[in-house]
């Protein structure tokens, strides 16, 4: 009876440890993770931005990426490689025509993972409110590779996934 | 005449409705009280997790069949032993389950699709379509084939220029389930 117990005290804590595993990402897991939310912060635009806010996103953004990145997005017409200096501003000026711009992540996987490299995938919804013309949402699956270096994880590759193919 | 011996009486029935009720409501904390707890959650858990998964809608592109606000659930296993059909409504993953398009599967692996001036056709015959809203928008799409192990999906609503529509062939993997109603 005394050693029933103590195999289910050791069921049930295993059972914890694996969930804590499984719920609480490690170290690395999470910072990948906190690099891709400050990616959807610095996008984020809430209709008071200035330019000095929108500068200082730009410097943000060419830490975020290693040079060159390359961004696919076929549905906006854009398939081509950054250097790290000119990401910031190009990113930046892309959020120009907008007003608002809100985005929501959703099931973020860590799909391939080692030491200095990582894909990350996700779905992205996009509610944007153009300065002239009606609001539009879109939704996408995006891709990412990561590479770590001594500053911590940036972004080498994002793409759009094309989940219905016309 | 009753008595203490004998519980289960007219006299005493309001006495044991209230125990009853007492102990319904505030059980006894015992070992198959937290057993049934933890079968009932663990339950619970598995079949909205995975079998049943609950879900809002969010955009235009299905109405007037399902409208934006709506509530429903992805039954997952309803492709178990069988692939989807022309006319089925399916839930389409993205990069997981949180997030899914809801289209109308209108021509499966082999057949060809196309629009003329609004029309669907499907290996080149028009497609009856009841469930579609047209708007006066001449959708017009040249003819194309169904990869293997594919399906094209489309929203029922119509109402707005093809470009603003998300529509296409899909793999059918992508395919989570069907709206329960």
């Amino acid at each position: 009876m005394v050693k029933k117990r103590y195999l289910l005290l050791a069921g049930l804590i295993a059972l914890c440890g694996l969930l804590a595993f499984h719920l609480f990402p490690t170290g690395e897991q999470s910072r990948i993770r906190e690099q891709v939310e400050n990616l959807r912060g610095v996008i984020l635009k809430d209709g008071h931005e200035t330019e000095f806010a929108a500068g200082i996103k730009a410097k943000k953004i060419r830490r975020m990426f290693a040079g060159p990145c390359r961004i696919e997005a076929g549905v906006y017409g854009i398939s081509r490689s950054y250097e790290s200096g000119e990401i910031g501003p190009s990113i930046i000026a892309a959020r120009q025509p907008y007003n608002r711009i809100g985005i929501d992540l959703h099931d973020l996987q860590i799909a391939d993972m080692d030491q200095d490299r990582a894909v990350v995938r996700f779905t992205v919804s996009l509610g944007l409110a153009p300065y002239a013309g009606l609001p539009m949402n879109d939704t996408h699956e995006i891709v990412c590779r990561m590479e770590k270096d001594p500053d911590g994880w940036r972004f080498s590759e994002i793409r759009t996934v094309e989940v219905l193919e016309k | 005449m009753a008595s203490r011996a004998n519980p289960i009486s007219k006299t005493n029935f309001p006495v044991r409705f209230k125990t009853l009720a007492l102990k319904f409501i505030f059980p006894e904390l015992n070992r198959i009280y937290l057993l049934r707890v933890l079968v009932v959650g663990l339950t619970t858990l598995f079949l909205f997790r995975y079998i049943l998964i609950p879900f809002w809608i969010s955009g235009h592109s299905m109405v007037p069949t399902y409208r934006d606000g709506g509530f429903n659930f992805c039954f997952t296993l309803r492709y178990v032993f069988d692939a989807p059909r022309p006319s089925d409504v399916v839930l389409i993953r993205m990069a997981g389950d949180r997030v899914m398009l809801l289209k109308r599967v209108v021509a499966t692996e082999g057949q060809t699709v196309s629009f003329v001036d609004g029309q669907l056709h499907v290996d080149g015959e028009p497609v009856e379509e009841p469930y579609a809203r047209n708007g006066g928008f001449k959708w017009n799409l040249p003819p194309r084939r169904v990869k293997e192990g594919h399906v094209y999906v489309v929203g029922d609503n119509r109402s707005v220029p093809m470009e603003y529509h998300c529509f296409g062939q899909t793999p059918i993997e992508r395919v989570a389930g069907v709206p329960l109603w």
